[in-house]
């Protein structure tokens, strides 16, 4: 049974033991986006039970259609609304951010780039802040990991990390206007 | 199993134990999920996979399923115990009013009874022997009684007639007189009823027949 055929059963029957089969596959990739925010075992572990909890609930009400999506998205705001909560404040990257956001959105529909589209892609890259470019070049051209383009570059792991992400927007926007909204 | 696989992935990465080719791909993939990134980026935290917490996690998890099913069994348990009781206060009613209707007849017959016993009282006739007579009936003077009782009319309007009469050798009742009028009804009646009745030792009888009211 898949998850979209766990999901109707549970939203018919409201029973725990098929939620949980559905939610099972997720906690333990939950428990490290809970530890992203939280920085602690016992939180984390509360979090997602927590998160557990509301699904109960929601579940019967919302229609989804990418439990995976959906969860994730949940379970972000979950832990931030934690922060928020015992912290009163909390400051997030916003570039990070919305990175996420668009991945998400973008998933479902994802365009395909056709063969004149690389031709644009090269302009759009030497128009990338340097790093970006060289990153976004050495990671998706080259294949390389973070570790060694760190290493290539002497720069820290996650500024590679953060320049391929940011590089990847970039470019997603550059490319979609040379190709009108594409 | 996927999810096994997907965790032992993770730590490997996050403790270097991964071969560039498998980094890269796993890097690939975090790029395209936020929420396989979120979670590397979690366990890098907290410096690799925590087998403990995660099992801890994963037991908090099938005993909360499990207390859901208890609750479950216990909501259900509480409905057919609920459903019992119903079934037995219905039984209890019904057999309470069984009861009831078989007590409420028997006491309007207890009362009918009553009634009829009043009656019979009432309608019983006594025979009383007078001074100077020695004829006794054989079968005994509420015998007697009893015996007019069920073959007197009924239509007398005078309720003490003395009868004075004769007993023969074999014990039947002659020279019957009641001491009524010739022309009333009940004088014939009476001599009837003493001929065919009861037979007598003695020779001369004085009675009073009460009848009821």
């Amino acid at each position: 049974m898949d998850e979209r055929e766990l999901l109707i059963q549970y939203k018919r029957t409201m029973d725990v033991n098929v939620l949980g089969r559905l939610f099972s596959p997720y906690m333990s990739l939950l428990y490290g986006v809970c530890f992203k925010y939280l920085k602690d075992r016992d939180a984390s572990q509360d979090a997602v039970m927590q998160i557990f909890e509301q699904l109960v609930e929601k579940l019967k009400i919302h229609d989804v259609d990418n439990f995976k999506s959906w969860l994730y998205f949940f379970a972000r705001n979950h832990c931030l609304m934690e922060l928020r909560k015992s912290k009163g404040k909390i400051n997030v990257d916003i570039e990070q951010h919305t990175i996420e956001s668009e991945a998400i959105l973008k998933a479902a529909d994802d365009v395909r780039w056709e063969e004149a589209d690389f031709e644009k892609m090269e302009h759009c890259l030497s128009r990338l802040p340097e790093l970006q470019a060289t990153c976004v070049r050495l990671f998706y051209l080259k294949q390389m990991c973070y570790k060694d383009i760190g290493e290539k570059l002497n720069v820290d792991l996650n500024q590679v990390k953060s320049s391929i992400q940011n590089g990847k927007r970039n470019l997603k926007i550059c490319m979609e206007k040379g190709n009108n909204g594409k | 199993m996927e999810n096994n696989y997907q965790l032992s992935r993770i730590h490997n990465y996050v403790q270097g134990l991964m071969n560039k080719e498998d980094m890269y791909t796993l890097e690939r993939e975090a790029l395209e999920d936020p929420f396989l990134r979120d979670a590397i980026e979690g366990y890098n935290l907290q410096h690799g996979v925590d087998v403990k917490s995660l099992s801890l996690l994963q037991q908090r998890l099938e005993e909360r399923i499990a207390s859901n099913i208890e609750r479950k069994n216990r909501f259900y348990y509480s409905w057919q115990r609920l459903a019992l009781a119903l079934t037995a206060a219905v039984m209890f009613v019904a057999v309470c009013t069984l009861l009831m209707l078989r007590y409420f007849p028997n006491k309007a017959v207890k009362n009918e009874t009553e009634v009829l016993l009043m009656d019979d009282v009432l309608q019983h006739t006594t025979v009383i022997p007078m001074s100077g007579s020695d004829a006794v009936p054989s079968e005994g003077w509420d015998a007697l009684g009893d015996f007019i009782s069920k073959n007197y009319s009924g239509l007398n309007e005078t309720r003490r007639i003395e009868v004075h009469f004769k007993v023969d050798a074999l014990g039947n009742p002659y020279d019957i007189f009641p001491q009524v009028s010739a022309e009333s009804e009940i004088r014939g009646e009476i001599i009837q009823i003493l001929q065919a009745g009861p037979k007598w030792n003695g020779s001369v009888g004085d009675i009073e027949i009460v009848f009821p009211e």
